[in-house]
Order: structure tokens, then C-alpha cells, then sequence
């Protein structure tokens, strides 16, 4: 089959692969339709995430059809249409159970990497590092996909394959955002990151009660997305103070809740992102963090800060005095997707969650590296690519 | 094989003197583990499964693959507090010393062999299998993916457990 492996740092291709097996009872096998990229590769491809493999293939956010399921598997049968969770969970170990699927204890096969890195072991991912297990991705024509029972969710006839895509990881990762942020009726929210996960963030907000939500980014394109299919209003943090915008909005108060969905390579102007640019660049910090910075920054007294942007490492001038004399809460972890999936694509599929504007560059599998230049260069006004494999 | 089910843990029931029961026993478990300089062992290496006692070790008896861990190794159970389940504690009963290092070069230690044991036990009994990476697809190596390959080969042999 054909697959996009990462290939070194900055450089993809497809290339020809066998085709999975079923590898364990518990596994299912899924012909993938519609695989998207996310932001959250760019640090894969890019060399900000250890334990990457030339050959390795990528993606972790899909949908498709199940060919195959191995002897155990329950909920699932062939020609099943279904989406499926980027994080791994084995659905029964303690914080399974607990609905923390991010923190499942059994899903990681190599677990001495995060254990030794961040004193625990995390869950496996999905085409994301031999750090997070080591699985094979879904930019293929076919994904291997463990304890399959757990991960792996009916789409609803009426979601078209760029729709429930983003069922994936983007809607949940984004609904996790607000919803650990605590967002509540009457609230202001600030996003910052108007990607696939900052437009899915902001109406998550509005959804759990939010009065007014401003979205933060400086691409004019995903902007215009952000406040015409979101309602939310619009900074661009190249034009304007980003500061003085949100005490403007939030009648000197500052934001109840601010989300940071941008991550590790956050972009941004001045001296601070000059230095921060030059230390990551120079190997001597692992992580760039403007934008939480500024989160911190702006959030108000008392309130949340939701971290759901991939950081990897130790960050440089992290403002713990803000945070700590303002009294705020942290709030952050990858998506606990399988707590809220089912969920949402019922929401999506009653279109209180719209995400097909998301797919901005459909496009068969064999122009992968395209797709992450466009992605990346946020050419055409690329929101996210998704590659049809099957086309 | 020397095997331990003391009572570190069970009287937790109670609240406040369970509380103390474990809190205590748990001390006790620490300075045995890691705070022996100069004894004849290796420290503890412990992992939390979530199965009561009584279901896990049905009349005392290791069920695999923890009884394949041989004679070298000492075992503790205890109840994990807030009914999570059982905690197992197993040492190796010799001391680390030249011949362990090589062997953890080798990826033969003792430590080695308990950390892989503990953690196939723990997906084995709450999963039902343990994953299966080899024969995934993949594409072209580099000879630069030659430090990955080797770490997978160790990943679950080694880490803080």
C-alpha cells in the first residue's frame, strides 16, 4: 500500500509498504477514506518530538472503513464506518476507567521513553513517535488500529468523510479545551490559534455557555473563519497589542478562560519571540512558548488557563509569578478523546458543530508532502489538508 | 522465588487506622526498597494492577508470567489503597554488581527482567493481551534510526519502574 513516512527532519514521502495485520485479538484493521493532517505533526516532521524513525508513518486523525477485526473484538464488524481516536486506550486499567484515556497505563509499548522523560509513561498515539508507542499512522490506504472496542466510534450516515474526520482529534481536543477550562454560562474566552483546534475550541465555548469568545492569530484567512463560522471576534496579533485588545473586550477584567491551542513552535512579534526563535533554532530550548506566555498574561485573576497545544519539553521563561499571584489554575493534557467522541458526533451530526469548512485542501494521499508544505506555509489559505487515500 | 503477601495494606479498610496501616507499611516498604544501603538485593520495582488480592493471586499462587521470574527474585503484594487494586513489589535477591551491568547491557538483567515481567503482567491482567508491535508496516530506515530501533528494544525493559 502506499503510505507518507517521515523521512529525516523537514523531509516526507510516500512511499510503498506492506499492508497491516492484525497483530492482536483486540486490533481491527481500517481502510482509511479520509486521514487529515494537524498541527501537532509539524513537530513530529520538524525534530521537536524524540524518538522518530526514518520510515515511520505518519497521521493520526481518520476516518474509515473496518476490513477486518481480530478474534476479541466486540462492537466492531467489516464494513463498518468508523472514526477513530488518535489516543490509544485499553479501556480498562484505572485512568481508563477514570475517562483520563490520554493517561492510559497500557497502551505506550515503549514505555521507558515518557517514563524516563516526564516521570510516567503517557498513553500510545496514533503516527506519533516511538516515544508515544510507535504505532503506524493513518496517511495510508490502511491503519492498524489496537483495542479497536474502545478506540473506534460509529460515524453517523449524515457526516460526509471531511466532516467526521475531525471527529478524530480536532472537535474533541478543542470541546477538552473549554470543557477543562471550565467554561461556564456568562464567561469570556480567549483562544489563541485560530487552526483546526482553536476554531473547534471557540465554539466549544460558545456551546458550554460562553458570552463572548475572541480567537487570537495572525493568518487573515483562518481570522475570517474563525469569527464567520465560530461568532467569535478576531485579534490579529500582528496588527495589535494583544494585551490592551483583550482588557478592550473584557471590560479591564481579562478573560475567565484562556485556551492555548498553538504549542510548541508558537510564532509571535518582537524581542521575546527573536530570543526564543535563536534558542530553539540553536537546539538550547526544546519549546517556544509566546503564546502561553501571553495567555498567562492576559488571563484574569482567579481565572483558567487550558494548555491543549503539544508541548515537549522544558520551556524557557515560563511566567509562574503571573500565574501563581494571580491564582490561577492550569489546566492541560492531550485529548481525552473517547470521553467525548460519541458526544460530539452526535452535536456534529445535529450541526451544533460545523467542520467541514476545517478541510480546506482535500487531496489524494500521493501529494502528502504538498499538503504539509501548504500546511505548514499556510499557503492558499490552508487550514488543514486531508488526504483521500483511497482516490 | 521468595514470595510476601504481608499484610501491608489490607487492614486499610478501616478508615483512619487502614489509613494508617498503609501509610506505615507503605515506610516500611520504601526504607526495605531503596533505602538499604549495604543489603543483599536490588530495590523494589512496583506497579499498581487493577484486581483485587484475592482475584489476582487466587490462594497465593503467581499466575504467569510473574512465575517465570525463577528463583532470583523476592515478592510483595499489598492493596492498593482507594480499591485500586494490588500493588506487587519484586526485588532481585542479588546485589547489582559488574555482572548485572553487563548483563543490562545486554538487556539481560535482572532489573531488566522484572521491569518487562511487571508490565506485560499489568497489560496482561487488565487488557487481556499484551500489545504486539513487530510486523507493522513501515518504510525505508536510515542508519540514523538505528538508536530508536534500539531504544524500542529496551523500552520495556528499562524507565523508572
Amino acid at each position: 500500500m502506499k503510505a507518507l513516512c517521515w523521512t529525516g527532519v523537514g523531509e516526507l514521502a510516500v512511499e510503498t509498504v506492506p499492508d497491516p495485520a492484525l497483530l492482536n485479538d483486540q486490533d481491527a484493521i481500517v481502510r482509511v477514506t479520509a486521514s487529515s493532517v494537524c498541527g501537532s505533526d509539524l513537530h513530529l516532521i520538524n525534530g521537536y518530538v524524540p524518538a522518530m524513525r526514518a520510515g515511520d508513518i505518519i497521521g493520526h486523525e481518520f476516518v474509515g472503513e473496518i476490513v477486518e477485526v481480530g478474534a476479541a473484538v466486540r462492537r466492531h464488524r467489516p464494513g463498518d464506518r468508523v472514526v477513530v481516536c488518535s489516543i490509544v486506550g485499553c479501556g480498562r486499567c484505572w485512568q481508563c476507567r477514570g475517562d483520563n484515556w490520554s493517561l492510559c497505563e497500557n497502551s505506550n509499548p515503549n514505555p521507558a521513553y515518557t517514563e524516563t522523560l516526564y516521570g510516567h509513561p503517557t498513553a500510545g498515539i496514533l503516527g506519533y513517535s516511538h516515544a508515544m508507542g510507535g504505532f503506524a499512522g493513518s496517511h495510508a490506504e490502511y491503519v492498524r488500529v489496537p483495542f479497536a472496542d474502545h478506540g473506534a466510534f460509529p460515524v453517523p450516515n449524515r457526516l460526509s468523510d471531511e466532516e467526521a474526520v475531525f471527529a478524530s482529534d480536532a472537535v474533541p481536543t478543542g470541546w477538552m479545551g473549554a470543557d477543562q477550562g471550565g467554561v461556564k454560562e456568562g464567561d469570556v474566552v480567549a483562544v489563541w490559534g485560530a487552526g483546526g483546534v482553536g476554531q473547534m475550541a471557540a465554539r466549544a465555548s460558545y456551546l458550554l455557555g460562553a458570552e463572548r469568545v475572541a480567537v487570537i492569530d495572525q493568518v487573515p484567512e483562518r481570522l475570517k473563519l474563525a469569527a464567520s463560522h465560530c461568532g467569535a471576534a478576531t485579534i490579529d496579533y500582528s496588527q495589535t497589542d494583544v494585551d490592551a485588545a483583550l482588557r478592550e473586550f473584557t471590560g479591564g477584567r481579562g478573560p475567565d478562560v484562556c485556551i492555548e491551542a498553538v504549542g510548541m513552535e508558537a510564532h509571535g512579534t518582537g524581542p521575546q519571540y527573536a530570543y526564543d526563535r535563536a534558542k530553539q533554532a540553536l537546539r538550547m530550548q526544546t519549546d517556544r512558548s509566546v503564546a502561553l506566555r501571553e495567555a498567562i498574561h492576559a488571563c484574569r485573576k482567579g481565572g483558567t488557563v487550558s494548555i491543549l497545544g503539544v508541548f515537549g519539553g522544558v520551556l524557557d521563561k515560563f511566567p509562574l509569578g503571573a500565574a501563581m499571584n494571580k491564582g490561577l489554575t492550569l489546566r492541560m493534557g492531550q485529548q481525552h478523546g473517547q470521553r467525548y467522541i460519541p458526544m460530539l458526533l452526535e452535536r456534529m451530526a445535529a450541526n451544533e458543530i460545523e467542520t467541514g469548512y476545517l478541510a480546506t485542501h482535500p487531496m489524494p494521499l500521493t501529494e502528502g508532502p504538498r499538503g504539509y508544505q501548504m500546511f505548514e506555509e499556510k499557503t492558499d489559505g490552508c487550514l488543514r489538508a486531508v488526504f483521500l487515500p483511497q482516490r | 522465588m521468595r514470595i510476601r503477601t504481608a499484610a501491608w495494606g489490607a487492614a486499610a479498610a478501616g478508615a483512619v487506622a487502614g489509613t494508617a496501616a498503609v501509610l506505615c507499611n507503605r515506610g516500611d516498604h520504601r526504607a526495605r526498597g531503596t533505602g538499604d544501603g549495604g543489603a543483599e538485593h536490588g530495590r523494589w520495582h512496583v506497579i499498581t494492577v487493577g484486581m483485587p488480592r484475592s482475584e489476582l493471586l487466587p490462594g497465593g499462587v503467581l499466575p504467569p508470567p510473574l512465575d517465570r521470574l525463577g528463583d532470583g527474585v523476592e515478592i510483595r503484594t499489598a492493596d492498593a489503597p482507594g480499591g485500586r487494586g494490588t500493588e506487587i513489589a519484586v526485588r532481585g535477591l542479588a546485589l547489582p554488581g559488574a555482572g548485572q551491568s553487563l548483563r543490562r547491557i545486554l538487556g539481560t538483567s535482572t532489573d531488566q527482567r522484572i521491569r518487562r515481567t511487571l508490565r506485560q503482567f499489568k497489560q496482561l491482567t487488565e487488557t487481556g493481551e499484551v500489545l504486539h508491535m513487530a510486523g507493522q508496516p513501515e518504510g525505508h530506515h536510515k542508519p540514523g534510526g538505528l538508536l530508536v530501533a534500539v531504544g524500542d528494544r529496551r523500552a520495556t525493559k528499562e524507565g523508572l519502574l
